[in-house]
């Protein structure tokens, strides 16, 4: 079924429940592991991703077509996983880095994570940089999306992207030297 | 070195497809990972669609819970709570007493209720010390021997006289 298709099932509310099921077999993967690399635990991916469906679910009629559905829910996606992690900070009365640092101090114990001391260390490093870096550096490194799609999700312009994309790299380099 | 890659506005260039290089060595550099190590429960990708589906799809229509406190309900106290204040404190002129009961009421509600004395206020109401209670002999007294006294013996009056 392309996209075309599915879009327009999506927006008929005679289709709209079996268009809506495809939809979440054929995304819920990989909007799991990107919301995942945003706030590390599972349990939480897990209430971000339901979150992020309901939310698609709900404003499908909204989307108007102007970029692609995939990088659409991406969207949706990443803006639930920064204000879940921003309520969690504020909730606990901190900054968004602390309460990632405390998540991934934490992470060689986690049941869900079977990384070695390098995978560790990657996510170490990914943690000390600025949320937007960070995106940047999962979608890229991770996801292996194209300048162009990742432009199209955070809005930011592919030049802007590369930048991000070259100091957050550098950075990374820098701690892993520093932390081996 | 020849120019491939120029900056529109600062007139700097980079050697040709220099930041896809640059990306594609972080890994053979650094013994960087391409995984991240995370992992899910297992069969949680078959699990979670019947999850998203119960939010979504197949959401039952929303059932009101009588247990769950609503947003109207703490404005409604607020005003109870005022009412019942004003009611309470303000001087009042019409207070009822016990002697406002129906003596019919508190009759049929003291045959009915079962209550609870303790054997201290039974000394008190009786004026006896607790060590003639004791010597009372209660085994002999069964229900219908005490139905009939109580039926019998015992009016409004010997509960009323008497200030509990």
């Amino acid at each position: 079924m392309t996209e075309q298709v599915l879009i327009k099932k999506l927006k008929n509310p005679k289709t709209l429940n079996s268009a809506f099921k495809e939809l979440v077999s054929i995304y819920k993967e990989r909007l799991y592991w990107h919301i995942r690399k945003i706030v590390i635990n599972h349990d939480d991916a897990d209430d971000v991703l339901q979150n992020t469906f309901v939310k698609v679910f709900k404003n499908i009629d909204r989307f108007k077509e102007e970029s692609k559905l995939f990088s659409w829910m991406y969207r949706i996606a990443t803006n639930e996983a920064i204000t879940f992690i921003n309520q969690r900070a504020k909730k606990h009365q901190t900054t968004t880095e602390e309460i990632q640092q405390k998540i991934i101090s934490n992470l060689a114990t986690d049941d869900y994570f079977d990384g070695d001391n390098a995978q560790l260390q990657l996510q170490k490093a990914i943690a000390t940089l600025p949320q937007k870096q960070q995106l940047v550096f999962n979608m890229k490194y991770f996801d292996s999306l194209k300048y162009d799609e990742i432009s199209e999700i955070l809005d930011t312009s592919v030049g802007a992207l590369k930048t991000s994309y070259h100091i957050a790299v550098k950075k990374i380099e820098l701690y892993i030297k520093t932390h081996h | 070195m020849k120019e491939h890659h120029k900056h529109s506005k600062t007139g700097f260039t980079t050697p040709k497809n220099y930041f896809k290089s640059f990306e594609d060595n972080l890994y053979e550099h650094l013994q960087v990972p391409h995984e991240t190590g995370y992992k899910t429960p297992e069969k949680y990708f078959d699990t979670i669609e019947d999850v998203i589906f119960k939010k979504t799809v197949d959401k039952s229509p929303k059932i009101v819970t009588l247990t769950k406190p609503r947003k109207w309900l703490y404005p409604i106290s607020v005003a109870a709570t005022i009412i019942l204040c004003i009611t309470l404190f303000l001087p009042n002129n019409n207070k009822l007493s016990f002697d406002d009961v129906e003596y019919a009421s508190l009759e049929a509600y003291i045959e009915s209720e079962p209550i609870d004395i303790s054997p201290l206020e039974i000394t008190e109401l009786y004026n006896i010390n607790a060590e003639e209670l004791d010597s009372i002999n209660f085994d002999n007294l069964n229900d219908t021997n005490l139905f009939e006294y109580l039926s019998s013996e015992t009016t409004i009056d010997d509960f009323t006289d008497y200030e509990l």
